[in-house]
């Protein structure tokens, strides 16, 4: 299978009046044509700046890329111009976002939306993108008639699925989804992931699936990427992560989360806040907050190193056993 | 334990323009000291309602609330005024429940200058450096303001806010759902030992199941303004009896590759409360039949203290 | 138990900037560069204004019929008008008298819409219908429109003229502090100041007026401008302040006649016009974009 996506020691900065805000901080990651990659990450990350920078709409927030190479299909994203960029956005690389409420246009009709969309992209008429919006309404699971109804007229759910019809609509072969779920009730949740699901392996999209929810990865990712302050600290297949965990961090989130099987009396906590991105500390990023931190973890940057093949770790391996 | 406070056949209706939307339907259940309350529903069942009603923010339009055993329902605002302080409520949202132009110290000071308690300043700012320990915050942050803080330090304001009037009972609506993983473990753990240290009684409104089930001793299940299951948590999560319930459990996905549990998926969605007889539920539940979209099911005791409102009901 | 949690938690090393809003505001709006040489600019009209019988070299009034008409020179920086009165000394003291009306015209009516806006945003109910109704009405008629009904059914002099304006701003002002209230109303920290029994009173004084100040501040900068030019407008054509009394339109309404023969009678006083309410609209944007909630982190 070849690589369809393949980030290399991506760098992305800030920048404010006082201070550079370091939101990435030299990442790497790839994935295969059809394949789920689950960013897994709590708020700060940096994970919604990866996304963005994919599809190189950064600039559009006062942020730049410094550093580090995107290559999609083999092309150097980088290097495109913005022209190229426009082409490739919607069409072969589709971005959804976290809340359906805003990402509608209220005053158009969802047919319209959709149509929109097709006809950017591709030369078909009014009515061939029409009927190619009724097409993706069915695929989504709305009622064909309802293309001309409008955003406020769909419960949140259905908001989210007409965004993701109009995310899918060019057939592309990479999806963006940035925390899809995360607004939605846990049952509309279940529904939407068995779609999304569903459609992907219909197209054969591959996907980059932004969540906090560790349940949803294991539910949809092929491999995961674990960050922390704008590092990826654990990078591997879903079995890598869920079964041999080794970074703190990781071990961390999981043991934060209650089981809905066993009852703790208590939530075993990462003490402590994630770092803010203008003024990170030295050495180790997470080693304020962790348990095994040494002297070393608190000077040097740990090495990313390849613990098992294809399981990518950033940490002063070896002074801990795994699972502890 | 004693019951500290009863619900009798709450019910809270709005009079909109599309007819009566009915938020709240017959709900009733005791609440025993030092216990968590956990009532578990999607959107628009009506949980976030309920805990305003039960607080007097919303006025019932119908039923009793009990507190120490005196009906409070039926009091005037000014009656009401000192259980209303033994009643309080912690927001979901950290950012608009706090007040933005007011620092923390000012924030936490607010219910205690309302009610005249401390005689003087010095006092005040005592008992308010006195709160924030109690919920872990440094008092450094005594004349921050509330954008200068996170999700997790801004839910602490908002706990040790409710805490200022010394209640014995409070709403947390959603407390964790809008904070990080690593930072709801703290606020968790937080409001248990709270619990334990206070004697406090908690009603924990959410819609996540995992955190429910760890912090609650009894659980009701909300669907469209009604209470369709209620059991003691355990019971709850080893006998799950209504479909609902079974579509809410089976939804969650589980953070494990190994040992799945079998997922159904719940079709369809919720549509607004009207008021028509027949179980709400009907239109999406794999068990229903004639009589479920004709007669609405009562709520019944199955057993063991788990109530169920299901005309196909079997333990 | 707990003691052990604070521990835990008292190891955040991320530091706290201790800024109050206001520090913030000052600082944002220190960055644009219009909004400063605007503040300057007011700050030193007022100050020369306040001095005015310290910097003024004349008596305002002091009729010289045979200096009548000078140009600009170095012993009558603005010129002479046809009375031989000193432009320079009688735009200073106009200017008292022009920054005093606006200053308290936007004082009364800021105070007034803040009170009334906010009863009508908080209660509703028949009270807000009745405001609204009659804020409405105010507001179908054109402002100058309204200023000259009020200040000729009031009659000419400052004080009727303050009154005049003052009615003109109280309906828009009432209007924007009732959105704002409308929109703060229902947030969950009313809510919260309900339930820990705060009254109406405590929440409107403490929560919902200090929370509406922001843009009620932005208005009365840009008020202010206004103000200046209603009052001159007024005294123009001659239903404001009556002359000799020095106001900036009275004495550009003197020199309505010798506007082709001598331009200083008109221009210096027509460019103190534009010149200050150009100030006062900069600083009011500069303003409004430093307290913009949204600018912040």
């Amino acid at each position: 299978m070849s690589k369809l996506l393949n980030v290399k020691d991506l760098t992305v900065q800030y920048e404010t009046d006082e201070t550079i805000i370091h939101a990435v901080n030299g990442i790497s990651f790839e994935l295969e044509e059809g394949k789920t990659l689950g960013i897994v990450g709590e708020t700060g990350a940096g994970k919604t700046t990866t996304c963005l920078s994919i599809l190189r709409l950064i600039s559009e927030t006062s942020g730049r890329i410094t550093g580090g190479e995107i290559s999609f299909h083999g092309e150097d994203m980088m290097k495109k111009s913005e022209l190229e960029m426009r082409k490739i956005r919607g069409s072969k690389i589709s971005m959804i976002f976290q809340d359906p409420m805003t990402a509608l246009n209220p005053v158009m009709t969802v047919g319209k939306q959709i149509g929109e969309v097709i006809r950017k992209h591709q030369k078909c008429s009014r009515l061939e993108a029409a009927d190619r919006a009724k097409e993706m309404l069915t695929k989504v699971g709305i009622a064909p008639e309802r293309c001309s109804d409008y955003p406020h007229q769909f419960s949140g759910g259905m908001k989210q699925r007409v965004v993701i019809a109009m995310a899918l609509a060019c057939n592309p072969s990479l999806l963006l989804a940035d925390e899809p779920t995360t607004a939605l009730d846990v049952t509309i949740q279940a529904q939407m992931l068995e779609m999304i699901k569903d459609l992907q392996k219909q197209c054969n999209t591959a996907m980059v699936l932004i969540t906090h929810d560790l349940g949803i990865v294991a539910e949809t990712c092929n491999s995961v990427g674990i960050m922390y302050a704008g590092e990826l600290v654990e990078y591997g297949t879903a079995e890598n992560i869920f079964e041999r965990a080794v970074h703190p961090y990781t071990i961390g989130l999981f043991q934060a989360i209650p089981s809905i099987e066993e009852r703790t009396a208590r939530l075993k906590v990462i003490p402590g806040l994630m770092p803010d991105p203008a003024d990170l500390p030295k050495g180790c990023k997470f080693s304020p907050r962790c348990r095994y931190s040494t002297r070393q973890c608190k000077t040097q940057t740990p090495p990313y190193c390849e613990i098992t093949p294809g399981h990518f770790v950033r940490c002063f391996c070896g002074d801990y056993k795994e699972g502890e | 334990m004693r019951v500290l406070l009863s619900v009798r056949n709450l019910e809270r209706y709005f009079n909109t323009s599309h007819g009566v939307l009915h938020a709240v339907e017959n709900v009733s259940f005791d609440m025993e000291e030092r216990t968590t309350l956990g009532i578990v529903g999607e959107s628009g069942c009506g949980k976030s309602t309920l805990g305003r009603t039960i607080l007097g923010l919303i006025e019932p339009t119908d039923g009793d609330i009990y507190f120490e055993g005196k009906n409070i329902s039926k009091l005037s605002a000014s009656e009401r005024l000192p259980y209303r302080r033994q009643m309080q409520i912690v927001f979901q949202d950290p950012y608009s429940s706090l007040d933005p132009r007011m620092s923390v110290h000012d924030l936490i000071a607010e219910p205690l200058s309302i009610a005249g308690i401390d005689k003087n300043s010095a006092d005040r700012v005592a008992h308010v450096r006195k709160l924030m320990d109690t919920v872990g915050l440094a008092t450094r942050f005594e004349h921050a303001y509330p954008h200068e803080l996170d999700g997790g330090r801004r839910q602490r304001i908002g706990i040790a806010r409710a805490l200022a009037l010394t209640p014995k009972f409070i709403v947390c609506d959603e407390p964790v759902s809008a904070l990080d993983m690593s930072i709801q473990a703290q606020i968790l753990n937080l409001l248990q030992d709270l619990q334990e240290n206070l004697g406090l009684t908690y009603v924990f409104i959410t819609h996540d199941l995992a955190v429910v089930k760890h912090i609650s001793d009894r659980i009701l299940i909300m669907y469209m303004g009604s209470v369709v299951e209620q059991a003691p948590v355990d019971e709850l999560f080893k006998h799950p009896l209504h479909p609902y319930t079974h579509g809410l459990f089976a939804a969650i996905p589980v953070p494990r590759l190994r040992e799945r549990p079998q997922r159904f998926i719940l079709k369809g969605e919720v549509s607004k409360p009207d008021g028509k007889p027949g179980c709400k539920f009907a239109p999406r539940c794999p068990k229903a039949s004639v009589e479920c979209f004709s007669i609405t099911p009562e709520l019944r005791e199955m057993g063991e203290n788990h109530m169920l409102a299901c005309h196909h009901a079997e333990r | 138990m707990i003691k052990q949690n604070i521990n835990m938690l008292s190891n955040e090393h991320t530091s706290t900037r201790n800024r109050s809003q206001l520090g913030e505001i000052w600082r944002r709006l220190k960055k644009n560069k219009l909004a400063m040489v605007s503040m300057c600019f007011i700050l030193l009209l007022g100050l020369m204004v306040i001095f005015a019988n310290v910097i003024s070299p004349y008596p305002y009034d002091k009729i010289d019929l045979s200096n009548a008409l000078q140009m600009p020179s170095l012993a009558h920086l603005m010129g002479t008008d046809d009375f031989g009165r000193d432009i320079f000394s009688r735009i200073l003291f106009g200017g008292r008298i022009s920054l005093l009306v606006a200053f308290c015209t936007v004082l009364v009516s800021i105070v007034i819409s803040a009170v009334l806006g906010a009863a009508a945003g908080y209660f509703g109910g028949w009270f807000d219908s009745v405001v609204m109704r009659i804020v409405d009405v105010f507001m179908a008629i054109p402002g100058m429109l309204l200023a000259i009904s009020i200040a000729a059914a009031l009659g000419t002099g400052i004080v009727n003229t303050a009154l005049a304006i003052t009615i003109c701003n109280i309906p828009g002002l009432t209007r924007i502090v009732r959105s704002s209230v409308l929109l703060l109303r229902d947030q969950e920290y009313i809510e919260a100041a309900v339930s820990f029994g705060g009254s109406d009173k405590h929440i409107i004084r403490r929560h919902i007026l200090p929370n509406t100040l922001a843009p009620l501040i932005v208005q009365a900068s840009l008020k202010f401008g206004d103000a200046i030019l209603s009052i001159a407008g007024l005294s123009f054509i001659g239903l404001g302040i009556e002359p000799p009394t020095p106001e900036w339109g009275s004495i550009l309404s003197n020199g309505r006649e010798l506007i082709r023969s001598f331009w200083p009678i008109v221009t210096f006083p027509g460019l103190m016009i534009a010149l200050t309410m150009l100030a006062f609209n900069l600083f009011g944007d500069g303003l409004r974009d430093a307290m913009d909630p949204r600018l912040k982190q």
